[in-house]
């Protein structure tokens, strides 16, 4: 059985309604007629964005030649289509094409390898995101805060991923079982292979106190809640589809808390 | 005086023109209501009926407000509403709201977002933060050291680039801004960062009394619905913050009187409003 709770929630744009009430009826003699106009200029400004929304880019795109942006995301990014649940896209800035070397490179084609990918090249050009839009409809954005922004673009929401462990059973057989682990996205990249885009995370883990080979990223327990020292691992690449949600996190007494997730009320 | 949802006798404070409804009586210690079990009958479209029939014929006779406001604050209803008791003529007027007259003091339930994000939660927040004092004595177990809440509003400000904006709007310093709190802000602190800006900063029995709350707002306030086994866990949670309530920031004493609003008395009956 499942109740639905409008009852409690519908306030909410009630008072935004209200809220906007008081900048209609600008006129204390003729209220009514005032808030009759100006809900008719809205709605008429309403129904031109609307006609602007649907015609605008095919009439641009017809004088300039150039093809329409996607609908609903911003100028420069890319959809990226999922082969399980939803597509994610990755959103500007973004970097120029550069190619991968080093760790970023090792890890790229370890995450191929691992995804069943058919050709693993052994020279990467890679455009990086600095925001993404995944199923979930939540950004992962990074801003420049901190004193050292000018150098480092720090990410400042961590991510719980979905993750596994390997477990051994009583009877001496080893299992597997889904995880959360932590981390903070650096980058989101785009590869193409097998004909294909695939979008993955560059991800730096959260430093925990019992890493060890093969387990790590988990966040610690104080006070009987999740918390994270900081992120200290080496980054590495892990297919966009196993960033399960952002978590907001609080700083006290040097630790970062993890706050209970929140279902919003819309995307936002 | 009563209540909303049940008929509470509660005591009417004239000089602050508030009735407060206590669980027990300060004087003989008699018990009023229980938290848990209660008996006090339930309000039902009958009773509202006979409280209209009981107190209209006071103003339609034409008595003086000091004649009619006893009666209207005893039996909680002001007189023929449309939407709980109409008149003869609305009733014949009206018969497509023969269901709202059916159903009683449901028919027009209080809304989460005021009941419980302005007025539970700030209400739990200023005697924490030593902001609703009793006899102007600021050594209560409960309430948190000044420094302490200014740390609180630091912590909160700093948390403002590790938010997710589709969680919440900029979170704001809540020992500064306490008082321009929107309901969202609220919703954050009890169901988010209370839990965690609280822990280990105040007694551990205050401490449950406010996660009892948050466990049941985040259920409450949940968008996708709860399912009959949520409900049931809700009404423990709200029924355990009252009763708890009472005990440890009440405590039956006449003094602390005004910690017995009348809203305390609902949130025991909220999942009746689902």
């Amino acid at each position: 059985m499942s109740v639905r709770t409008r009852l409690v929630v519908w306030q909410f744009p009630m008072e935004q309604k209200i809220g906007t009430l008081s900048k209609l009826i600008r006129s204390a003699s003729k209220p009514h007629a005032s808030l009759v106009g100006h809900a008719t200029r809205h709605a008429k400004a309403d129904l031109i964005t609307s006609f602007g929304k649907t015609y605008l880019p095919k009439e641009w795109a017809h004088a300039t030649g150039k093809q329409p942006a996607t609908p609903g995301i911003p100028v420069g990014s890319l959809t990226v289509p999922e082969f399980i649940g939803l597509d994610c896209a990755l959103h500007p800035p973004q970097s120029a094409p550069a190619a991968l070397n080093g760790v970023e490179r090792a890890s790229i084609q370890a995450v191929l390898i691992q995804e069943d990918a058919t050709a693993v090249p052994s020279i990467f050009l890679a455009k990086k995101y600095y925001r993404a839009k995944p199923a979930s409809g939540n950004f992962a954005g990074s801003k420049l805060v901190g004193p050292d922004c000018g150098k480092n673009r720090r990410r400042n929401y961590l991510v719980r991923l979905k993750s596994t462990e390997e477990f051994e059973e009583p009877d001496g057989t080893r299992g597997e079982r889904p995880v959360s682990t932590f981390g903070a996205i650096t980058h989101d990249a785009n590869v193409y292979t097998d004909d294909r885009p695939m979008a993955f995370a560059y991800v730096e883990r959260v430093k925990f106190v019992k890493d060890r080979p093969g387990r790590f990223g988990y966040a610690a327990v104080t006070q009987r809640i999740e918390c994270i020292l900081g992120l200290g691992s080496v980054p590495y690449y892990v297919p966009f589809s196993a960033v399960a949600e952002f978590v907001a996190t609080i700083e006290r007494e040097m630790e970062r808390f993890i706050l209970h997730s929140r279902e919003p009320f819309s995307a936002g | 005086m009563s209540c909303f949802l049940r008929i509470f006798k509660g005591v009417d404070v004239p000089t602050s023109s508030y009735s407060y409804y206590q669980s027990k009586n300060p004087s003989n210690r008699r018990i009023l209501f229980k938290v848990h079990d209660c008996t006090v009958p339930r309000r039902s479209a009958a009773s509202i009926a006979a409280s209209a029939a009981e107190v209209e014929p006071a103003r339609e006779s034409g008595r003086s407000v000091a004649f009619q406001t006893p009666l209207e604050q005893e039996s909680g209803v002001k007189g023929y509403s449309l939407f709980f008791e109409p008149t003869p003529e609305a009733r014949a007027g009206y018969p497509h709201l023969q269901h709202l007259w059916d159903i009683g003091p449901t028919a027009a339930p209080y809304d989460t977002m005021h009941l419980v994000l302005l007025n539970f939660v700030p209400h739990l927040w200023k005697p924490f933060a030593g902001l609703k004092l009793v006899n102007k004595k600021k050594d209560d177990e409960y309430i948190i050291h000044k420094a302490t809440v200014a740390l609180f509003g630091q912590e909160l400000a700093g948390a403002r680039h590790t938010v997710p904006r589709a969680q919440a709007r900029p979170v704001r310093n809540i020992d500064a801004h306490h008082k321009l709190f929107k309901a969202v802000d609220w919703m954050h602190f009890i169901q988010y960062s209370g839990e965690v800006l609280l822990v280990g900063r105040i007694p551990g029995a205050f401490y449950d009394i406010s996660m009892a709350l948050s466990r049941a707002c985040r259920l409450l306030l949940r968008p996708r619905g709860v399912t009959k086994v949520e409900i049931e866990a809700i009404d423990k949670d709200s029924k355990y913050f009252v009763a708890n309530f009472y005990d440890n920031i009440y405590r039956g004493t006449a003094e602390r009187l005004p910690f017995c609003l009348s809203t305390m008395t609902t949130l025991r009956d909220i999942v009746h409003l689902l």
